[in-house]
């Protein structure tokens, strides 16, 4: 999935830009004229400078009938993209409901997911999905002590 | 000396011992796993070294990389698949080995000049560091910026085919370090009203992303099956090996001096190395025509060089705290994250450290031949496990550890965004080791200069009063002309051409 440079440029003179502009309540060193600014908005600076070269490398593309963007193999099908979603969706889905729902059953369902998607097998990519959710759920909560959420299971605590 | 007899007893206790073995033998699935690199063994250890103590975390980290570095040249020669990029330079030339009937022969090679090489990368951190210690202990914010610069400069110029890119990788990594509050006047900064951005964005969750995150995204999108290969005289490992490295030693000191001096620069690690010294083993060779149809020589050179520059990193990691690679550059982040500031003065307070992460370099480069030899017989195993079983179990390790840094579900929201991010950068062309260089040296970077520019009272030609900070400074600016140069004579070229034709 490769942009043409242009295209990548015009978006770090935006970033350049609107980060630059935020800079602008940042606070002085007393007794000095520059502050909390300065750092950023010399980044700003080179943000633009690289946005305006890759500009002019996007133009050359161009002029060498490259495309705006060039998809690669995976992208051109529909399978790669479900599978990105399915990879990224599982965080996401993590994000939002370990904490009601617990560490065992969302990391049960978010590996499951993704197990069935690259495998296509239900009884082992289930069994791994579990295997693999309660092992690192003794590695993590019960050697290192890191306190995963239990959610919904509450009551089974061991 | 004092030192190194207080730090013998903090490496050789079981429990650091024990923890080494682990880490050997987590970094020799991970580097024989194509995809999984030593990078990403170092990025996923971290969770686990944040709960252990200097010295065993250390031992960790080093010993999984050590492991991983050479475990890459496994299914390189075994199936033409890098484990890991420090192994690409010469997978296509033992693969040649391979089907040669050479498996053995290749790998054995491979893993005793790993251990030499890494070996030798030892030697010159142990005999350089304390020395240039004392030179460092000198520097003001003016050489550490000048130093900075430098350091981070040379990381995009030595890690990419565009400097366009790799100066906006390094950007990135440096406004990613600008969020939080500022060191200078105590303002928050880019943190949009979330408490969590607050102290910044968390470095080891941004890492995992970075090196774990977007590495299963890459993957997941094309998995391609993966033939697991035969081996049929594993105990031939060693058989000739003296033949080869008498015939070949000149290559075997080439590589490890090239790939320990190509670790110390800034930005450049183990897979650079490999790529430099195979084309200098070949240019230098007396039978060039011979590589790449399964010839032995540039993997003597390659296979040294590689484990040469993981040490080799470690010289501006420790003296400077300025990493020399992307590995070094985690482990850095870890000690900051464990309250010690890698510099000059870490070998005056806890010489014991030092002493105890150079103990722990011997004793990895040493267990590397045994265990290389285990990984070796058991690599048909390991390279049986389906990789689509592989990638939802590191998905799964990479969220919790996010997670396990303060406990907090902020981290995995870093570590995805990241991620998603060092995807799409490195599709598009721009590497990311420049990103993670930003990150780490950006609170530095602007730390000293805030200071030196306060001290020098805006005036920028205090930057070059001091002798040393004059000399790296007008390195460092050299450095950024030299691109301009090379456009501006280029062009000249052309119109002569032109003008000529």
């Amino acid at each position: 999935m490769r942009f043409n440079d242009a295209i990548i440029g015009g978006i770090l003179i935006a970033f350049a830009l609107v980060a630059g502009y935020a800079t602008r309540d940042f606070p002085q060193i007393p007794g000095q004229s520059y502050g909390a600014a300065l750092f950023p908005r010399l980044l700003c600076g080179g943000f633009a400078i690289c946005g305006l070269l890759l500009i002019l490398s996007g133009r050359r593309q161009r002029a060498a009938r490259g495309p705006w963007l060039d998809l690669d193999d995976w992208a051109r099908t529909l399978s790669g993209p479900l599978t990105l979603a399915i990879t990224v969706g599982g965080v996401v889905f993590y994000i939002l409901v370990s904490e009601w729902l617990g560490f065992i059953p969302t990391a049960f369902l978010m590996s499951a997911a993704l197990l069935l998607r690259l495998r296509g097998r239900w009884v082992s990519s289930l069994a791994i999905a579990a295997i693999v959710t309660l092992a690192i759920h003794q590695i993590f909560y019960g050697l290192l002590l890191v306190p995963l959420p239990w959610g919904v299971l509450e009551p089974l605590v061991f | 000396m004092d030192a190194f007899l207080l730090a013998l007893p903090l490496v050789f206790q079981p429990n650091v011992l024990a923890v080494m073995a682990l880490a050997a033998i987590f970094g020799l699935f991970v580097g024989s796993v194509p995809g999984l690199t030593a990078t990403m063994a170092t990025a996923l250890l971290v969770p686990l070294t944040f709960f252990m103590d200097p010295v065993p975390a250390i031992a960790a980290m080093v010993t999984a990389t050590a492991m991983a570095i050479f475990a890459g040249d496994i299914p390189g020669a075994l199936l033409r698949v890098p484990g890991t990029p420090a192994s690409a330079a010469y997978a296509a030339e033992a693969y040649a080995m391979t089907r040669k009937g050479l498996a053995e022969r290749a790998l054995g090679t491979s893993l005793v000049g790993s251990a030499i090489g890494g070996m030798f990368g030892t030697v010159v951190l142990v005999i350089s560091a304390p020395q240039l210690a004392e030179v460092a202990l000198q520097f003001t914010q003016f050489e550490y910026f000048w130093l900075a610069c430098l350091g981070l400069s040379c990381a995009v110029f030595v890690s990419t085919a565009s400097p366009v890119k790799g100066t906006v990788s390094l950007l990135i990594g440096l406004m990613m370090a600008t969020v939080g509050i500022d060191i200078t006047a105590g303002h928050p900064r880019y943190t949009f009203g979330i408490p969590d951005l607050l102290g910044g964005i968390a470095f080891i969750p941004a890492m995992i992303g970075m090196f774990a995150v977007a590495e299963i995204l890459r993957n997941v999108v094309s998995t391609a099956p993966v033939e697991p290969p035969r081996l049929e005289h594993l105990f031939r490992v060693f058989q000739g090996l003296g033949g080869v490295f008498m015939r070949y030693w000149r290559g075997l000191v080439r590589g490890s001096v090239l790939g320990t001096a190509v670790g110390i620069l800034p930005g450049a690690g183990g897979d650079i190395a490999a790529w430099v010294a195979y084309a200098l083993s070949k240019k230098l060779s007396k039978e060039p025509k011979k590589f790449g149809t399964g010839h032995v020589e540039g993997i003597v050179d390659a296979g040294a060089a590689n484990n040469a520059a993981l040490s080799g990193a470690w010289v501006p990691a420790l003296v400077f705290g300025i990493p020399g690679d992307s590995i070094t550059a985690i482990v850095i982040g870890v000690l900051y994250v464990k309250g010690m500031n890698p510099g000059p003065t870490v070998f005056l307070q806890n010489p014991e450290l030092i002493y105890g992460v150079f103990i722990t370099f011997f004793l990895a480069n040493i267990v590397l031949i045994p265990f290389g030899f285990a990984a070796i017989g058991l690599a048909r195993h390991i390279l049986r496990i389906p990789r689509s079983i592989v990638w939802p179990i590191v998905l799964l390790f990479s969220m919790v550890g996010a997670y396990a840094i303060d406990n907090s579900l902020f981290g995995i929201v870093v570590m995805l965004t990241v991620g998603v991010l060092a995807f799409l950068m490195e599709e598009n062309g721009f590497p990311v080791a420049p990103a993670i260089l930003g990150l780490v040296l950006g609170p530095m970077l602007e730390g000293n200069f805030m200071t030196a520019m306060i001290k020098a009272d805006g005036n920028l030609l205090g930057f070059f009063e001091r002798p040393i900070a004059a000399v790296l400074g007008v390195i460092t600016l050299l450095l950024w002309a030299t691109p301009l140069i090379l456009v501006a004579l280029r062009r000249a070229r052309l119109r002569a051409a032109g003008e000529r034709g």
